[in-house]
């Protein structure tokens, strides 16, 4: 798909100027949509959002005079605590938050902090030369959260595709933890998800869709026929080619049960698609939480995953403090800096990804739908899978939204060091509907003294 | 999960010469012998004698000397030694056993200071590794490995390009590949196909057969030209497009033409049609954004480009092209997609002392020349300063009064003040100017304008809370006496309270600066050549998005002998605008077409060799023959075309279809897809468009998209011609290669054919491919430089450092050099940007050639490469541990363990830290008993390297103090600096670092990262290769002749194979 077909010029989107109301890019496609208005769901959706940094984060140690400045994690505890200068851009949504700390998956524990950043969601256990990691929580909840959707997930990272092993692209990872490629050409992602077939009629794109279903429908037979001229290590391969066509087979079914329901418009605001995250990463991070806005507004998916940079000095993030903040120094290079004044330097990128991370949960505060606040029926989890670097333990988290799911927001919650990080993502699965009790090396849910986080809506 | 990478194992039988002679004898002879040939009966047998002897012998000795630091407490390096399987047959453990014996055999565990195990002991150990690793070698030979595997993205955008004969970048989609451990992205175990995939491979087939199969008639052309000269617009329409630093040639001064056809101009045939033409006209001009004013010149000929001075590379913003470059603005009429051609009619320049000319010259020297008083901030008066007051100025536009200052209404609008004053002399002026302080925010301008000749300048941001009036030194003039007129505004003034024109002082800088630029000028000769750089892009509000056109094209051609330079593309994969009709503002859809004179500057005192452009035609979409290839290979002439549709279907498949799946095609397979055919053409109103759906299933079948699919084992050859291919051309196999292969005479002729892939263009596709992945040249293209430290790291030279790495590669390659070479050359690959910022002299022009370097120009080999040095640094210094990792893992092939988990913090506040040396820092960090096991093993590596700094240039004094490079190396050599580093890998270690090429060059042909499997063949390459002069042919060749990657797809002759490859045993 050429980033300059037809579609995209009708769309009359230009480079570099701001595109006036997204929201009415968003409808157009569907303005000749012959069905009924979607009708508001009888019960309110439950959305589950995931937002990474890598790297770790600014812990000067207590007697550091920077510690009470530039400490990820607040001062104080229970609800009476402080944020430092590194969270306060999240002051004005505190009601709606909580940060916690001491968690960490057990399995990574002892393995290189950059390598945990694979592990963040899945709690996989990496110690071993097989590399057995496993399915994500975000994918465990895809397949519950995704049957009313028009996609199961919406996976996002700013370098886009897997990564390697050990220094993924994704957060995401399908059975068998198998990485599920990130997007993140930006308008790419519009076309694909929202203005697919912009300007055809509902005929011309039920038209389009048969052919590509013909069309993988032909491959598949030809694919599962040659199955048995290969070898056993061969047949993997095909046999994941057969998944991915299947796959795809099932989302253009989805998309002809979709087609005659209009894309509910939505008033987007402005966005510009060709931010360079090599040039202006403020622009390339908003945008991509733009994104991620429009696809909750409009009920695309309820289940996304965005992975802000990679581990370890690779890709794009590495330079984020230099073009963002003018520091000389890149990420990873800051998180083991011990120059006079590091520390101001990593927390003040830390903030600076605070207030990106801020902007989004504003956004999703500000608008509505039938049931409320985006934001209190979506829960999202913010943070990174090392403390300081190469350390993969007290990852700092910042759980936020979910309020009318019966999610109790407002404290510091400082967890035992043994407790596992997939009790939080049992209970997160559980509050939005997933019924498990266990996930990865889990051993129950999330729970902690005084007042519950997650309780059961009333 | 990994001791030490995993590339380059089973070094231990060389190894073993140099570290321990006393076993050399024991290995040679082996005692238990369960390694032997062995009939697969006496496997199950062998393996549990190896396992008894495991339990009774080796186990207790591993849990007395290894188990402490390796075992279940401990995990030293990541590396846990108990609990890995002693069957190392049916066990998945042999590689992590193979790493603990290389460990060994290096004498870098047990770490000195633990207690070491006796002669005998280590004797027991290392033979029951050793000999179990055999037999695990020899049952792996019998199992088939995994071959089926997809085509990476570039092989895919090389694969339809090839298909379907449109050089385009179809994958640019595509998600980015994962990469295996030895850093290859072509490896099968790395590369994950996606639903997206799936997704993507069917809408990059249907948008690109799209375009590759045409419509009967050719689409309209925009077909214009713009020819610049004094006055040769008089009369006419062109666009003048302003806003924010633009700098149009006047509407007198350029000739818009609307061009048919045939290149003749349009010629209106109604007053319809005039008023339609006149408007294209009115939306076409020349910009000269981002060119400073005294680097080009509107001639009654031509423009003027003086050689252009690379734009500094301040993040985030300010792209607006090096100065001077010519663009030719087409707003609004321009094609959106498809190949096009640029033709530029440009000469040399005449012989002219510029310099003299009336009017601005830029800044050579930013020193002002008046100042302020001392004990005020009143301007302190300089005899025969002409001063020109705010207040006092003759004419003002959206201008008001602030204090003394007069400052913009609005910044967004532009705003100007004009003044009258007289010259008393003719000669050199200096212009300064008092502001208010700025801020960045408000991205502080001004636009000077003396007579006709103007220029714009950012101004520095004031630092701090800046009250004071800030001096600025704007611009040197040549001023006749006289009258003149001088403007000052523009958009994003900063405003002003003074401006002060006085002769240029004899002891400042730029008036020597002035004068030894005109003795320069005047030596030059018109013997010298230029080169034209064509580049294709969109405005921007504060610049441009811009990518280059192909290569530049060289400019020899006097001044009386204008010639044509034509430059090719495709718009789709440029950085155009998308078109957007509802946006109406003056400066949107705005597409660029230019050129700049690519013979680049250092410094605004070179004028380099000056070129004229007469004018610049775009012509797109732009077809030399209609139907293009693209249609014409896919529907061929055929008598039954028109007779029988059916049958000329079949025929169109089956051609199309043996070159998509790379071999012969069987009916049944052709009838699948007629049979689609069938099916489907009913939906398509035309023929073409009906076969266009079918070819779209061809490209999501598994037989295109993947490599060593079965139907192609079985001919085998057709194998053999894939694996070539897209080993040394990233590409599939030509008519030559599919040729030979169906008659059967591939595998005979192949030292042939080898030859002349390696001398074919193509190679240039496995050049790029390998060479970024092998030496991680990626992350030399994400590092970004600290601007600020060195201003001169352009664009341009980072652009060429990645050049120089792979024509050096492409050099010993297709030279069939010494592998030895990459350590150490008396030449360098250089072009005369890169020459001159690495500081040497001498190299004229663009393109790059082997020059000749002599040991004071520390340039040869891969070690002193710009695209390795930077990209292993942080940006701003050197960075010992990066470069030292990348000696170890890529040139020495060992690559060291990872990192530890919870490294423990070095003392949390060393006092003065930042003022140490990256060496003495390093020392700091190995002083830590935990950090220097390892440090200890690869830092040295590294610290060598503090000669260059993170840009790659050769230093002697670093922070204040002079470098210091001397290091210990882990087997007690003390050497000093880069060339004793060399001399090192030379004498010492050459067996090493052919081993590691050759390793990195069979794993990427093979597809697979080097296993302990491989050992034996790639030990066997090597002593091939330094046998033959250490020749990197010879180790193309013998990769190309193991059994991996020769045999895999020739199954059952084995008896070549032995042949061909001895077997270890028999070498020794």
């Amino acid at each position: 798909m050429s980033g300059r077909s037809q579609n995209s010029r009708s769309l009359k989107l230009s480079r570099r100027t701001w595109l006036r109301g997204a929201g009415v890019a968003c409808a157009l496609p569907y303005l000749e949509a012959m069905g009924a208005a979607l009708p508001a769901a009888k019960s309110a959706p439950k959305r589950l959002c995931y937002v990474y940094f890598p790297n770790g984060a600014s812990l000067p140690p207590e007697s550091n005079p920077a510690h009470s400045e530039w400490s990820w994690f607040p001062m104080g505890e229970g609800t009476d605590y402080q944020f430092t200068k590194v969270l306060q851009p999240l002051e004005g949504l505190r009601s709606n938050l909580s940060v916690l700390g001491g968690l960490s998956h057990p399995n990574s524990r002892q393995l290189l902090g950059h390598l945990a950043g694979d592990t963040w969601l899945t709690a996989g256990d990496l110690r071993g030369s097989a590399y057995n990691n496993q399915i994500s929580a975000d994918q465990v909840a895809a397949r519950h959260l995704g049957r009313g959707t028009r996609y199961p997930s919406l996976v996002l990272s700013t370098d886009g595709g897997i990564g390697y092993k050990s220094r993924v692209a994704t957060l995401s990872f399908g059975d068998g933890g198998r990485p599920i490629p990130a997007e993140n050409r930006q308008r790419e992602i519009f076309e694909r998800y929202f203005s697919g077939g912009a300007g055809a009629t509902t005929n011309e794109r039920r038209q389009s869709l048969a052919r590509k279903k013909k069309i993988v429908d032909l491959v598949m037979e030809d694919t599962a026929s040659l199955q048995r001229q290969l070898g056993q290590h061969d047949r993997s391969r095909m046999d994941e080619y057969l998944t991915s066509l299947s796959s795809v087979e099932e989302q253009i079914q989805r998309n002809e049960q979709w087609l005659d329901v209009p894309l509910p418009e939505v008033d987007s605001g402005k966005i510009d698609f060709d931010c360079n995250p090599a040039v202006d990463p403020t622009a390339y991070l908003r945008t991509m939480f733009d994104l991620m806005v429009i696809a909750i507004q409009t009920d695309m998916t309820r289940v996304l995953t965005y992975m802000m940079a990679r581990e370890d000095g690779m890709g794009f993030g590495e330079n984020f403090p230099k073009l963002a903040l003018n520091i000389k120094k890149g990420h990873h290079a800051i998180s083991h800096d011990q120059a006079d004044g590091h520390w101001s330097e990593w927390g003040s990128y830390d903030r600076w990804l605070a207030e990106q991370f801020a902007y989004f949960l504003t956004r999703l505060e500000s608008l509505s739908d039938d049931h409320g606040s985006l934001l209190d029926n979506t829960l999202v989890l913010y943070g990174s899978a090392c403390s300081t670097t190469h350390n993969a333990v007290n990852y700092p988290l910042v759980l936020a939204g979910g309020s009318a799911m019966g999610v109790r927001h407002g404290r510091y919650i400082k967890q035992h060091e043994e407790t596992p990080m997939a009790n939080l993502l049992v209970s997160m699965l559980n509050t939005v509907g997933v019924p498990t009790e266990q996930f990865g090396d889990s051993t129950g849910p999330f729970t902690t003294p005084g007042e519950p986080l997650f309780t059961v809506p009333g | 999960m990994r001791l030490n990478g995993i590339c380059n194992r089973g070094r231990h039988v060389a190894r073993l010469a140099t570290t321990a002679l006393a076993l050399l004898a024991v290995v040679a002879v082996p005692k238990y012998g369960f390694g032997d040939d062995v009939p697969a009966t006496s496997l199950e047998a062998s393996v549990a004698k190896s396992t008894r002897q495991y339990n009774d012998e080796v186990q207790p000795l591993l849990a007395k000397h290894c188990f402490g630091c390796h075992g279940a407490d401990l995990q030293e390096a990541d590396v846990r030694l108990d609990s890995l399987d002693p069957n190392m047959v049916a066990g998945h453990d042999a590689e992590r056993w193979h790493a603990a014996l290389d460990m060994i055999n290096q004498g870098y565990m047990p770490p000195d200071y633990e207690e070491q195990p006796s002669d005998e002991e280590r004797r027991l150990m290392v033979e029951w590794m050793t000999e179990s690793l055999d037999l695990a070698r020899k049952a792996k030979s019998n199992k088939p490995q995994p071959r089926v595997r997809r085509l990476t993205r570039e092989q895919y955008t090389n694969s339809l390009a090839e298909l379907l004969h449109l050089p385009l970048n179809f994958g640019k989609n595509l998600p980015a590949e994962a990469k295996s451990k030895m850093g290859f992205t072509n490896s099968g175990n790395a590369l994950l196909t996606s639903g997206l995939h799936v997704e993507y491979y069917q809408a990059i087939a249907r948008a690109d057969l799209q375009k590759a199969i045409v419509a009967k008639t050719p689409p309209e052309t925009f077909r214009y030209r713009v020819t610049v000269g004094k006055g040769v617009g008089a009369g006419r329409h062109a666009a003048v497009i302003g806003g924010f630093q633009s700098a149009p040639i006047a509407r007198q001064n350029v000739l818009v033409e609307i061009l048919d056809q045939h290149g003749q101009p349009r010629q209106p045939t109604s007053p319809d049609e005039q008023k339609q033409l006149r408007g294209i006209e009115s939306n076409i001009g020349v910009g000269m954004r981002g060119s400073s004013g005294d680097r080009y010149q509107v001639l009654d000929e031509g423009l003027l480009l003086y050689s252009a001075l690379p734009h500094r590379e301040q993040a985030p913003k300010s792209w607006q092209g090096p100065s001077p470059n010519m663009k030719m603005l087409l707003r609004r009429c321009f094609p959106s997609e498809g190949p096009f051609v640029l033709r530029v009619v440009a000469s040399l320049a005449e012989g002219d002392d510029d310099l003299q000319r009336e009017g601005l010259i830029e800044l050579r020297s930013s020193q002002p020349v008046v100042g302020l008083k001392a004990d005020s901030d009143e301007l302190a008066s300089i005899e025969n300063t002409i001063v020109l007051t705010a207040t006092e100025c003759t004419k003002q536009d959206q201008l008001v009064a602030r204090g003394d200052y007069l400052v913009p209404q609005d910044v967004t609008k532009p705003s100007s003040a004009e003044f009258d004053f007289e010259v008393p002399e003719t000669g050199y002026y200096h212009i300064d100017f008092l502001h208010p302080p700025a801020s960045a925010d408000a991205m502080p301008s001004v636009s000077l304008t003396i007579d006709k000749s103007a220029q714009h300048l950012r101004v520095e941001p004031t630092a701090g809370d800046g009250e004071q009036v800030s001096i600025t030194p704007l611009s040197h003039a040549y001023l006749t006496a006289g009258t003149h007129h001088l403007t000052l505004g523009g958009k994003f003034f900063v405003g002003f309270r003074e401006v002060a024109i006085s002769p240029l002082p004899s002891d400042h800088p730029a008036s020597a600066a002035i004068e030894q630029e005109r003795a320069t000028a005047r030596e030059q000769t018109l013997s010298q050549s230029a080169a034209l750089r064509a580049f294709v892009g969109n405005r921007t509000d504060d610049g441009m998005e811009y990518a280059e056109l192909g290569a530049p094209q060289v400019v020899a051609n006097a001044s009386d002998q204008p010639a044509t330079f034509e430059f090719h593309g495709y718009l789709e994969d440029l950085p155009t605008p998308i078109l957007d009709l509802s946006e109406k503002t003056s400066l949107s859809n705005i597409m660029i077409v230019g050129v700049w004179n690519d013979h680049l500057a250092k410094n605004p005192s070179d004028r380099g060799v000056p070129v004229v452009v007469k004018s610049i035609e775009f012509a797109g979409p732009y077809y030399p023959e209609w139907p293009p290839k693209s249609h014409t290979e896919i529907f061929f002439d055929s008598p039954l075309r028109d007779s029988n549709p059916e049958a000329y279907t079949r025929e169109v498949l089956e051609r199309f279809m043996t070159r998509a799946f790379r071999r012969e095609v069987s009916d049944a397979e052709i009838e699948r897809y007629v049979e689609f055919w069938q099916a489907t053409r009913g939906d398509f109103d035309r023929y073409e468009d009906g076969v266009r759906e079918v070819l779209v299933a061809v490209l999501c079948s598994p037989h295109f998209l993947y490599l060593e699919m079965p139907a192609r084992q079985e001919s085998g050859e057709a194998a053999l011609a894939e694996r070539l291919a897209y080993f040394l051309w990233n590409s599939p196999p030509d008519e030559q290669l599919a040729k030979l292969a169906q008659a059967g005479d591939l595998r005979k002729q192949v030292a042939e054919q080898v030859e002349r892939m390696i001398a074919d263009e193509r190679i240039n596709h496995f050049i790029d491919a390998f060479t970024d992945e092998w030496l991680r040249l990626d992350r030399h293209a994400a590092m970004s430089v600290n601007i600020g430290a060195y201003p001169d790291y352009t664009r341009f030279v980072k652009r060429d450092m990645a050049l120089e790495t792979s024509h050096f590669v492409r050099h010993v390659l297709q030279n069939n050099m010494s592998l030895m070479t990459f350590v150490e050359s008396d030449f360098a690959m250089l072009n005369q940007n890169l020459a001159e910022f690495y500081g040497i002299q001498g190299v004229e022009g663009n393109h790059f050639r082997p020059v000749s370097v002599t040991p004071d120009m520390h340039r040869g080999g891969l070690l002193s490469q710009g695209a390795f040095l930077t990209g292993h640094s942080d940006g701003t210094q050197a960075h010992p541990i990066k470069r030292a990792v990348w000696v170890k893992a890529k040139i020495l092939g060992s690559p060291p363990p990872p990192p530890p988990p919870n490294v423990p913090e070095l003392d949390p506040e060393t006092p003065g830290f930042q003022n140490l040396t990256l060496k003495e820092q390093l020392e700091l960090h190995r002083s830590k008993p935990s950090c220097k096991d390892c440090h200890s093993k690869f830092d040295p590596f590294g610290v060598v390297f503090e000669n260059y700094d993170a840009v790659g240039r050769f230093q002697t004094m670093a922070k204040g103090r002079p470098v210091d490079a001397r290091t210990e190396l882990p087997d007690g050599e003390t050497i000093d600096g880069v060339d004793q580093l060399k001399t090192y890998l030379l004498g010492k270690r050459g067996a090493d670092v052919t081993r590691s090429v050759v390793s990195h060059l069979y794993a990427y042909a093979t597809g697979r990262d080097v296993t302990f499997a491989d050992q034996p063949q790639i030990d066997s390459i090597t002593s091939q290769v330094i046998e033959d002069d250490y020749r990197i042919q010879t180790a193309v060749l013998g990769v190309i002749r193991s059994p991996a990657f020769w045999q895999e797809s020739l199954t059952g002759d084995l008896a070549q194979l032995s042949e061909a490859v001895p077997s270890p045993k028999e070498k020794r």
